[in-house]
């Protein structure tokens, strides 16, 4: 019963978006207010009904109610409630479903805003939103609905359908399959949602550039109405990424935090548009140019959303083949096509409105710096886009598969990167406007001189490959120039307006929150940097089998095999559990327990490192494999990882940013009103008109 | 009312399918100039003789070949990190093999010619696979030419407007940088 109603509710909310849809593009294409705001509401009324469908799911969850389908798949008894209720996003019927929750959420939010400046732009944001919200809902209704629920046939089969089927009875499996063990981690229950809500998020700035190009208001107004939401976008896409690195490091059992898959890379894709995009907006803001690049890269970003979710959830990475027999496939391959084609279109019909009114002066000006990393980004996305798409291409023409790994992406990111943070420094200190080279290299001293010191400090640390040298140089680079751009501006208004040190500073930042909340997650990308660097470029790591009371050295730490046990779970595991004392430099720091957890159900097994953690290195040993009846003699890989602590720290700092940036303005006078208020009274007004 | 300059630019989509054109032609012709298919080749029979003893050959000598190498069943996983079983097996097939002598290139070529290309960690730079090494590079050149382009132009429009404008041009001595500066950071924060 309770199945069914979810499944009502969803059905409802899917005729809705159809309906708000329709409603907005007849309210919008008549100019009919009445329809507008009608699929207004009808866009609101979603939200609640799939936060009830939401619910119930997550309640068949929690209690065990196997005779659903899908929470028979990914779930089971034995599992804590935690990831129970998690394992929502689990499969694909119930993630589908939770995207679907999270965009209605987004679209909510956006259908609440004030409209009274922006009347025109609402029915077309509203249509862009529900349609992609109805093209999600379909699948959630049609193609994979998370509420079916299994039968007896007459037959003596037990299949899985949404309605009863003539003579069948009602099947209640003992328990369920449980969850791919893979995912039974934090790092995972938190993983998907952020990446959901960034992606969804990223949908809400299309909806406004498409509602601009059709009302042909296309000048910077829908960019400063969709900042916030870009800037959500792009953090929550961030911390996605870093929570699944973190994941992968912690669970996955090879010693590293990205590992080129295809998966990751259709996650990355998006948040470099995206970060493309944030940066470009502004050089229209400030210079009325790059229209068409803006629309081009927000277009290029929701594509790649859906790309992205097509990727994962159709199957087409494991074979083209399977691709074609899944069922949300060729949909997902359709709409993609049906959206970039309805999007181009509209572009193509509004170029001429998209001309630039202003220029860039010089090469070395911030917009031309700003259009340089634009290139870069994209640059990127071409690099990966073709890593996950070439073995597709290889399939379809040869018939064979050919895998495209870490060597083909290191070779073009790890130079590309470089000048990533060589403009990143440059476009800091850079003004706009017309600026010679030389202005440009005055300002570069300080900041060179401050990466000669990173680069100085490196090699006293022993950090002494030439491309990490390179690499801290450039990260030292933009860090002088951060802090120098910030002391210049603060130190001039201290100068001009007499004001102490720190008042100056405060006002930097809270009157150009955007800009130095941007310099504060520049930063979390340095430290960022930091740890990539150390792990790229200095990662030791060996193997060997010990017998107890052995001992194995990597660098100047020794591991010491003291002992393993192995034992039952309650939730269906076994696991062998190794000890080993952990010495450097001859003192013993810490004891570690690496173990291998080997899900007898599932007969799959799962290595969780040891990890002695410093913010100079993680030392990291994995249980390989052991002797099972002495249990004297286990096979240990010892990872030495420098500097990669500082990685896991980014995020945190990149959330201080965005929240800097992101935070609401004050509402101020209009300019012309405090500048009256400044003038002394003896100046003579300005003229009318 | 658009610029005699301005009317004869080429439009911007005369350069993306131009750069789509050039694509679908090298796409072609690679898949023309494909050589051979890896089902035509043979696996080389070669007897193992091992010439070092086989625990000679560390876990580490073997790891430096399985990290080059896909697990032949899974999906994107390194051989070397790869916890299955028969991934197991074949790094033990990898440590007979060099203590046969082989080197790391003949192993994966062995490896290559019994599973497949896929199981290389990047193509081998032929036939075909020549794509996957080709298409970058020339993206990332049609991408500077057409900023080069676009630049050009904007520089162009920029040079119109002042030379229409009767604003002094900034001077570059550094009293006026910085009464700049603090100009536009004014600007800016109010």
């Amino acid at each position: 019963m309770l199945a069914l109603m979810g499944y009502a509710l969803t059905l409802v909310a899917f005729v809705l978006s159809l309906y708000a849809t329709g409603a907005a593009l007849w309210g919008g294409w008549k100019r009919n207010a009445a329809f507008e705001w009608s699929a207004r509401n009808a866009m609101l009324a979603i939200f609640p009904l799939l936060t009830a469908a939401n619910l119930i799911l997550m309640y068949l969850l929690a209690y065990n109610h196997f005779e659903v389908e899908y929470v028979h798949s990914v779930s089971e008894m034995e599992m804590p409630l935690y990831l129970r209720v998690t394992a929502l996003w689990g499969g694909q019927a119930g993630s589908l479903l939770f995207w679907s929750w999270l965009m209605a959420a987004f679209a909510f939010a956006v259908g609440l805003r004030d409209w009274h400046r922006d009347r025109e732009f609402l029915p077309w944001v509203v249509f862009f939103t529900s349609l992609t919200l109805a093209f999600f809902l379909f699948l959630n209704t049609v193609l994979e609905p998370p509420f079916r629920r299994f039968w007896l046939l007459p037959s003596g089969k037990i299949e899985a359908y949404l309605f009863p089927p003539a003579g069948a009875k009602a099947f209640y499996p003992r328990n369920g399959s449980g969850l791919n063990p893979l995912l039974r981690h934090p790092g995972m229950v938190a993983h998907p949602p952020f990446l959901y809500l960034g992606f969804v998020s990223f949908v809400i700035p299309y909806a406004f550039a498409m509602a601009a190009l059709v009302t042909r208001r296309v000048d910077a107004r829908w960019i400063r109405l969709t900042r916030p939401w870009t800037l959500v976008a792009w953090l929550f896409l961030f911390l996605g990424l870093i929570l699944g690195s973190r994941w992968a490091y912690d669970v996955l059992g090879w010693g590293g935090y990205w590992g080129w898959d295809p998966v990751e890379i259709s996650a990355f894709m998006p948040w470099l548009t995206g970060t493309a995009f944030l940066h470009s907006v502004i050089v229209q803001e400030q210079r009325g140019i790059l229209k068409r690049w803006n629309i081009v890269l927000i277009i290029l970003t929701y594509a790649l959303v859906l790309f992205g979710t097509f990727l994962t959830r159709s199957g087409v990475l494991s074979s083209v083949h399977s691709f074609a027999q899944s069922a949300i496939g060729p949909a997902f391959f359709i709409f993609i096509g049906a959206m970039t084609v309805l999007s181009v279109e509209l572009l193509r019909r509004r170029w001429d409105d998209l001309e630039g009114k202003g220029g860039i002066p010089s090469f070395f000006s911030r917009e031309a710096l700003f259009l340089y990393t634009n290139y870069i980004f994209i640059s990127m996305t071409v690099v990966n886009f073709w890593g996950v798409v070439y073995p597709l291409v290889s399939e379809l023409v040869t018939g064979e598969k050919a895998s495209v790994g870490p060597p083909y992406y290191e070779r073009a990111m790890g130079p590309l990167s470089a000048v990533m943070l060589l403009l990143m420094g440059l476009a800091t200190l850079a003004p706009w406007g017309r600026v010679h080279w030389r202005r440009l290299a005055r300002l570069m001293v300080i900041p060179s001189l401050v990466g000669l010191a990173a680069a100085g400090w490196a090699w006293w640390a022993h950090y002494r490959a030439p491309g990490a040298l390179l690499g801290f140089f450039l990260l030292g680079f933009v860090a002088g120039a951060i802090f120098y751009d910030i002391f210049r501006g603060a130190w001039a208004r201290h100068r001009v307006h007499k004001e102490p040190l720190w008042r100056s500073l405060w006002r930097l930042f809270t009157r150009n929150r955007r800009r130095y909340g941007g310099y504060v997650v520049h930063l979390s990308i340095i430290v960022m940097g930091v740890g990539i660097i150390g792990i790229e470029f200095f990662q030791a790591e060996t193997q060997r089998t010990l017998a107890q009371g052995e001992s194995l050295t990597l660098r100047e730490y020794t591991i010491v095999y003291d002992g393993l046990a192995i034992f039952n779970t309650h939730d269906g595991r076994q696991v062998a559990r190794a000890e080993v004392s952990v010495y450097k430099d001859g003192q013993k720091v810490a004891v570690l327990h690496p173990r291998q957890d080997y899900y007898i159900k599932d007969q799959q097994p799962m290595t969780i490192p040891g990890v002695y953690s410093t913010w100079g290195e993680e030392f990291y040993v994995l249980l390989v494999s052991w002797k099972p009846i002495t249990v004297e003699g286990a096979t240990f890989k010892v990872y030495h990882n420098p500097l990669v602590k500082w990685l896991w720290a980014s995020p945190w700092i990149a959330i201080l940013g965005i929240l800097i940036a992101a935070w609401p303005e004050r509402r101020r006078k209009p300019a012309t009103a405090r500048a009256r208020a400044r003038r002394p009274a003896s100046a003579p007004a300005p003229a009318a008109g | 009312m658009k610029t005699p300059t301005r009317a004869t630019r080429p439009h911007p989509w005369f350069w993306l399918s131009g750069l789509g054109l050039l694509m679908g032609t090298l796409l072609v012709l690679s898949t023309l100039a494909w050589p051979q298919t890896r089902a035509d080749a043979q696996p080389v029979q070669i007897t193992l003789t091992t010439i070092v003893p086989i625990e000679s050959i560390t876990d580490d000598q073997v790891n430096e070949v399985a990290k080059e190498l896909f697990c032949p069943v899974c999906e994107n996983i390194p051989l070397d990190t790869c916890a299955t079983q028969a991934c197991e097996q074949w790094r033990e097939e990898i440590r007979v093999m060099l203590a046969a002598g082989w080197t790391k290139e003949q192993i994966k070529e062995d490896f290559a010619l019994r599973f497949g290309d896929r199981v290389l960690n990047e193509p081998p730079p032929r036939g075909l696979h020549l794509l996957a090494y080709v298409v970058p590079p020339l993206a990332l050149a049609v991408g500077i030419y057409i900023m080069f382009r676009s630049f050009r132009s904007w520089q162009s429009a920029e040079a119109e407007e002042a030379a229409s404008s009767v604003a002094p041009e900034v001077a570059e001595r550094a009293d006026d940088v910085d009464d700049e500066y603090l100009r536009r950071l004014d600007e800016e924060l109010d």
